[in-house]
Formats: structure tokens, sequence, C-alpha cells
């Protein structure tokens, strides 16, 4: 057994039915068939929509069209199967060479999906980086000069929706689902034709949702990411496209928290204990719960403004028996968990990494594991400070207080695992690592500001203000994101084979890490001064922090393009290969060779000690692999 | 159907061994009603909290009543008979192994929860009374939708299990030869039925309490 990958009874392997239909199945197929159905869908609804706005149509429209275009990439094939009572089988099969044409298909081994889901969230964050950049230039002036303030407030929405599909994905789709099979033993996913899914219907909501520019006058959405009713009830045709593209997003999300949980807790090798798991794989069990249970309240919220707009319910329309308020506690029950989808996960890789560059065993291994599950479960019990100033009871304003101000408490916990690691430790201060110290500087702000926010005095102050802004993108863009950069510098040799340029590297530290906080921390003092967010409209004497802030956001906007310019000159035009384990971790993956094979181990392994004894010399191999040692593990 | 690895949960084996493997749609149908329930929830929470607020007094405006309750109950007759019937079938699959005698309650459920489907697609369309007609008319027909899709998964789902009965009656397993085994194949019969056992019943209690609170609240 060489070379083998997981291959299922899908859609390349068994020609049925639907193939014989479609003449072959792939990424053009899918499209063209999606296209010319959800037209004819959208043609139809429209014809049939007995009310005068059309949103029927659209709503139909978008969902046909979705469902022929994974039906016609393949999805259909195994289902049928499934229907008609035939086994479908994930086997192990040899297959040879691996052609690059896998990543534009359905695929079964979850490290393909994981590049997938990397190039694909990577690419939505660029396109909404640039919405920011825009959103920038008009705010150089204090006044509209680029676009009319409904355009305004429609481009805020895009970037801040498509902005929220990003840091939902962007560390549990890439690496959560490339490295956690591997780093507990498995030899693959539990569902990888839903994992499949799951990535695929990604591209779709980005789709659907940048389609929405082009439906009614002035195109998008004007409610901004929240989409609170009953303004959503009232919008142009454009919302249409945000209820369908969140929905997709919160359908990816659940699935993808049903399969990893899945996987954690079934398919971990002989002798990986929970005692054993790495801290990563914890961050993911804690956010996966909270990505299987949160997004589907969301789905029925939108599904009911979806009937409001398109048959005329009254779900929130208070002239006949509804209430906006209904929308705004649904919303946040979910959206409050959704804040510790994104927080949680970097986390996960900060622990995870902090022990390989500071050679020393996780501090508080147990405490920290307790810290992220006590942070999800107390994320359900907060979701009210979101709407203090909503006219909310006001009996109800101090237990929500309270609970938010609880939150710090796990938090506090994990960063205290975070210093304890640190402590006399000696550091490599790799890059990977650099940004792992930023993540902690900038969350640590984050963190701050949102126990002001949770404050109701302070909250009735500064809600709608862009202190609030610069409070979430620290924990957003200065956490989860700083996080992202960390792990893709520290698996980036894992996935390809090289390494990312250590000089470039820095360069994109430093710039990004300067003109971040350059950027983001004058935020809180145009909240404090009374700017409000969603407006392009602003005090005179505020334009010279403006233009500050939007010369340091082009800056900041600029380091990224020299990370994603370290990725394509590492990866296309650097020859030398990078060694198996260039961190010298214990961790599984860096136990395999490079590239991992498709079924990860010849063998399923007998783990026998935990990933972070480093600098303890008797510790033992993290793994016994049988017959086929990899690299050797290291101490 | 399942090939036997050479040394189930000892190190070294090629594949995961089966009973690890049986394990995998039961928690991931667990974690699919975790999700399902609070799918369902919102729609209970629109209930009683636009009838507590009661906005203008247009929870339930003059005129507006909840439709016929024989059809109503008729539709939780129907597919909470099914999910009940399908748990005797599944029962005698687990416990005995008797693939033929549990391929026509499969049928039977199906078919009483399509019946279900059918009546409730009846009563939507006879109501009296709009979907704009205030705020129980909106959720009355929104939850109505919603578990009506969801009892067509489940008539797929008992499609599904029921199609491989048959499949492994006319195909039987064959013993496990002593060779290595390098191919995990299909997932057993009992390991889906166990899962869709959790999901049916789960369905089953959504209907009977959505029947109580929309008839008789």
């Amino acid at each position: 057994m060489s070379q083998t990958a997981l291959l299922g009874s899908g859609p390349s392997s068994r020609g049925l039915s639907l193939r014989r239909v479609l003449l072959t199945q792939n990424l053009l197929t899918a499209s063209v068939v999606g296209t010319i159905l959800g037209l004819c869908a959208y043609w139809l609804g429209a014809h049939l929509d007995t009310t005068d706005n059309g949103d029927a149509g659209i709503l139909l429209g978008y969902v046909v069209g979705s469902a022929s275009f994974l039906l016609a990439l393949g999805f259909g094939n195994d289902l049928l199967r499934y229907l008609r009572g035939r086994p479908v089988a994930v086997e192990v099969k040899s297959t040879g060479t691996q052609s690059w044409t896998r990543y534009f298909g359905i695929s079964l081994d979850h490290k393909v999906v994981g590049v997938q889901f990397g190039v694909g969230v990577i690419f939505m964050f660029l396109v909404a980086g640039f919405q920011a950049m825009m959103i920038r230039t008009e705010l150089l002036r204090p006044k509209p000069y680029l676009w009319p303030a409904g355009q305004y407030t429609a481009l805020v929405g895009l970037h801040g929706l498509m902005m929220m599909f990003v840091a939902t994905l962007v560390i549990v789709g890439p690496f959560g689902n490339y490295f956690v099979p591997v780093m507990i033993g498995a030899k693959r996913m539990a569902f990888p034709r839903l994992e499949a899914l799951a990535f695929w219907l990604v591209p779709l909501a980005a789709i659907v949702l940048y389609s929405s520019i082009f439906q009614g006058s002035g195109g998008g959405f004007p409610t901004g990411w929240t989409g609170y009713a009953n303004l959503a009830d009232e919008a142009r045709a454009g919302m249409d496209g945000y209820i369908v593209a969140f929905c997709f997003i919160g359908t990816a999300a659940v699935i993808a928290g049903i399969n990893l949980l899945t996987t954690i807790f079934v398919l971990r090798a002989p002798g990986m204990s929970w005692s054993r798991l790495p801290i990563f794989a914890w961050a993911m069990v804690a956010v996966e719960f909270l990505s299987a249970l949160a997004p589907p309240v969301l789905a029925s919220t939108l599904i009911m403004v979806g009937m409001d707009r398109a048959v005329h319910s009254s779900f929130f329309l208070p002239s006949n028996g509804g209430s906006p308020y209904l929308y705004q506690e649904m919303f946040w029950f979910f959206g409050h968990p959704e804040v510790y989808i994104f927080a949680i996960p970097a986390f996960g890789i900060a622990l995870e990494m902090l022990p390989v560059f500071a050679r020393k065993p996780l501090f508080g291994y147990k405490i920290g594991v307790a810290g992220m599950v006590g942070l999800a479960m107390l994320s359900w019990f907060v979701w009210n400070h979101h709407i203090f100033t909503s006219g909310i009871a006001p009996g109800l304003r101090p237990f929500f207080m309270t609970a938010t101000e609880f939150i710090s408490i796990p938090t506090g916990i994990v960063f205290l695992n975070m210093l304890g690691t640190l402590w006399r430790a000696k550091i490599s201060y790799r890059v990977p690592m650099l940004f792992v110290l930023a993540f902690f500087f900038n969350f640590l702000i984050g963190g701050l500001t949102g126990v002001f926010l949770s404050d109701v005095p302070l909250d009735t102050t500064l809600h709608g203000t862009f202190f609030v802004v610069g409070h979430f993108h620290y924990t957003i863009v200065g956490g989860e994101i700083f996080a992202m950069y960390a792990a893709t510098y520290y698996w980036f040799p894992k996935i390809t084979g090289k390494m990312l340029n250590e000089r470039i590297g820095q360069i994109h530290f430093w710039t990004a890490f300067v003109f971040f906080n350059t950027t983001f921390m004058p935020f809180f003092a145009l909240g404090f001064l009374g700017m409000p967010r969603r407006v392009p409209t602003y005090f005179p004497s505020l334009q010279g922090l403006n233009i500050f802030i939007s010369i340091n956001a082009y800056l900041f906007g600029l380091s990224n393009l020299i990370f994603i310019g370290n990725i394509i000159y590492s990866w296309a035009f650097v020859s030398e290969r990078a060694p198996a384990n260039p961190w010298n971790s214990r961790s599984l993956e860096w136990q395999l060779p490079t590239p991992i094979p498709p079924d990860n181990f010849e063998r399923i392994p007998t783990i026998i000690a935990g990933p972070y004894e480093y600098g303890n010399p008797t510790a033992l191999p993290v793994a016994d692999f049988g017959a086929s040692p990899a690299v050797a593990p290291s101490v | 159907m399942m090939s036997s690895p050479r040394a189930s949960g000892a190190s070294g084996t090629y594949v995961h061994p089966p009973e690890q493997l049986v394990r995998i749609p039961m928690v991931g149908g667990w974690l699919a009603v975790g999700a399902d329930l609070f799918l369902l929830l919102p729609w209970f929470f629109a209930f009683f909290y636009l009838e507590a607020l009661n906005t203008h007094h247009d929870w339930k405006p003059s005129g507006v009543h909840p439709p016929s309750v024989a059809l109503g109950t008729l539709v939780m007759l129907l597919a909470v008979g099914g999910v009940a019937v399908y748990f005797v079938g599944i029962r005698w699959l687990l416990d005995r192994g008797t693939y033929p005698r549990f391929v026509p309650m499969g049928w039977t459920a199906m078919v009483l929860v399509v019946a279900s489907i059918a009546v409730n697609v009846v009563q939507l369309s006879h109501m009296g009374f709009g979907v704009s007609s205030g705020g129980y008319a909106s959720v009355f027909v929104g939850l109505s939708v919603v578990y009506t899709i969801q009892l067509g998964v489940l008539v797929l789902w008992l499609l599904a299990v029921t199609n491989r009965a048959r499949y492994e009656i006319a195909h039987p397993p064959v013993a496990p030869t002593d060779g290595v085994a390098l191919s995990e194949e299909a997932m057993p019969l009992e390991a889906m039925g166990a899962s869709l056992r959790v999901f049916a019943g789960f369905l089953g209690a959504v209907v009977l309490l959505s029947w109580l609170v929309l008839y008789f609240l």
C-alpha cells in the first residue's frame, strides 16, 4: 500500500444515473446547469408571485439554482444510491498520482477539502478587505463624495457580512478539516461527503451574496450585517440574497460542526484519551458545539424574514401582530455564540503553538480546556447585552451585564495558560510565534473593551459608535485573523512541503501588527467622540483622525498583499523542500511524512504519550506507528 | 457488510475497527437532532413571544381560529403512528436480526408518514385564514411547513433504510476471510436504523408538541 486515497462511490468512481443524464459532472457543467435552472425558477416564481415585490421568484431562483448546482456537481449520486438501499463505501484504494483537478470537484479527502476551504476563504477575505478600503476611502471626507449614503450602507453591509462568513470558517474550514483527523490519529472524517458539501456551500453563499448587488434599485441591502427587522422586511430585493447566503453559511457551519464533533468523538486512535487530545482539537470540540447549535436558530429567523417578505406573513411587523424585538432576540441568541465561534479556534491555535516555540509543556492543560468549554457554555447566556439600548425590560439588564462580565473569567484562565507557558521559557521568535504573541496583545485589548461594553451605562453611551467597531475588529481581526496568519506560517510546510519565506514573513508581521493597531486603536477615540457607525457623514472636526486611520488601513491592506505574495512566492517559486518537522513539534501531524499520505496513516497509530511534553528528556514518543514509522519523533 | 479488520481496536490496524465505525451514525444522529432542536425552538419561541405581546390585538384578529382540529389530529396520529411502527420494526431488526419482518414495517411506516404529509397539505390549503392574518397565522403556517418538510426527510431516510434491508436480504453478507482487510465498507444497516430511530423519535415528539401548541393553546 503505497499511495492510497479515500475514494467514494461518488461522482467519479461509479457512473450512475445523473452521469447518464449529464455528460460529465464538473464545475463548469454544474455552473451552467445551476445558472439556467436558477433563472428558470426565478421566472416561474416571479410569474406565480401574487405580491408586487418579486421576492418569491428571487428566493426560489436562488434555492433551485444552488440545489441544481450541487446535484450537477455530483452530490446526488451517492444520495440516490442511499435511497435505493445500495451500500455506499468509503474505500481505501490505490490512486497513483494526485491531479490538481481534484481541488475543483467533490473530494472525500479531508486534506483536499481543507485546502479548498483555505483558498476559498482567503479569496473572500481579500474581496471583503478591498471593500474595507472602499469604506475608508469614503470616510476620507466628512460628507458622502464617492457613493450616495444608501450605497455606502450597502457597502458596509456587504463588507460586514462577507467578513462574518470568513471569520466563521477561516480556522475551522482550512485547519480544522485538514489537521484535526490527523492530530487524533484518524484516517478520515466521519462524514466525508458532508464535509465536501460544507465547502461547496461556501462559494455558493459568496456568489448569492454578491448577486444581491444587482437586485433592486441601488443594489445590496440596507441593514448592515445584522439584518434587523422590520427594515429587512421592507428592504429592496437585495435582502433576499442576504437571507439565502447567510442560511447557506449557517448550514455549512452546522454540517462542519456535526462532522468534526463526530470525528473527534468516534475516530480517535487507541490511546488518544481526552487528556491527551491536542488542545486545538479541544478548541474544535468547544466551538463545534456552538457551530452545530447556534446557526439553526439564525436559519429559522431568516426563514421568518423570508416569509414576511415573500408571502407577507407578520412575524416582525408590529402593524400586523408581529414584533421587531422578536428578531433581535433570536438573532442575538445566535449572534453571541457566533462571536465565540470566531474566538475559541484562535485560542486553540495559540495554545497549540505556544509550547512548541516555548519548548515547555502547556501550562494548565486541563484548566485551559475547562476555560474554553466554559466560554462556549457561557456564550449562550449573554445575548441581551447586544440589545441593552433597544428597550429591553430594565430588570433584565443586571443579569445580562453580570453574565457578560463572567465571560472574562474563562477568558482570563486561557490567558493565564498562555502566560504560564511563556514564563521563564526560551522562546523561539519565529514568524508563527510572533503572530501568536501579537494575537495575545490584540485580543487582550479586544477583550478589555468588551468588558466596557458589557457595562450598561457605558454601553448606553457607546452603542452604535466606532468604539464598538474598534472592539470587534480587535477581537476578530486582531484575534482570529492574526491566529490564522500564525496557523498558516506554522502548518504551511506540512500542507505544501515548502517553508514560507521567513524574511518576508517578518516584514508581513511587523507591517500587519503596527498598521493594524494604528488603524483600529483610534476607533476607540472616534467612538468616545461620538462618531456613529454605518453612516458616511461625521463631524468635520474628526476628519484629521479619519484621514490618519484611512492611510493606516491602506498600509494594513498592503501587509495582507505581502502575506499573499509570500504564499505564492514560497509555494510556486521556491524549489527547496521543507523538513518534515521544521518546528520540532511533538504533535501527531508532524510525525508524518510530507505531504501527508491520502489516507493519513498506513496503520492506525497507538498514542503512548501526550503532545506537550517538551523539555522532558525521558518523555516517550507521542505514538507507536506500528510497522510504518514516519519521521523520528522529537522531544 | 463490514469487512473484518486484522485486529479490531489494536495498534496497527489498517482500517478503523467496526465497533468504532458503527458509532458514527449514532453520534452524528444525536448531534443532528440537537441541531434540529435549535432549528425548531425559534418557532415555538415566536409562538409564545407574539402571543404574549399580542401587538395591536393582532395575535388572533377576529375571525382567525385554529383550523380543523380533526384534520390536525389526523396529521399528528398518522405521523406518530408511522414513527411507532418504525420503532417496532427496528426493534425486531436490532434484537433479532429479522430483516424480512422489518421490510413491511418500514413500508407501513413510510405510508403513514406520507399520508400525514398529504393531510397536512390539505389542512394548509383550507385553513380559513391567510398567512398574513396576524401572528398566530404566521406561526401556524411557518411551523407546519417546517415540520412537514422534516417529515419529508423522514420518508426519504425510511426509504433508504427499508431498501437497504431489502438489499441485505438479496445479498447476504459474506463471512470475513482470514486476509488482512484493506477497505472499510458501507455502514451496517443496524447502525443506520438505530440512528434513524433517534431522528424519528424526536420528530414524532415535535409533531405531537406542535399539535398541542397550535391547536389547543
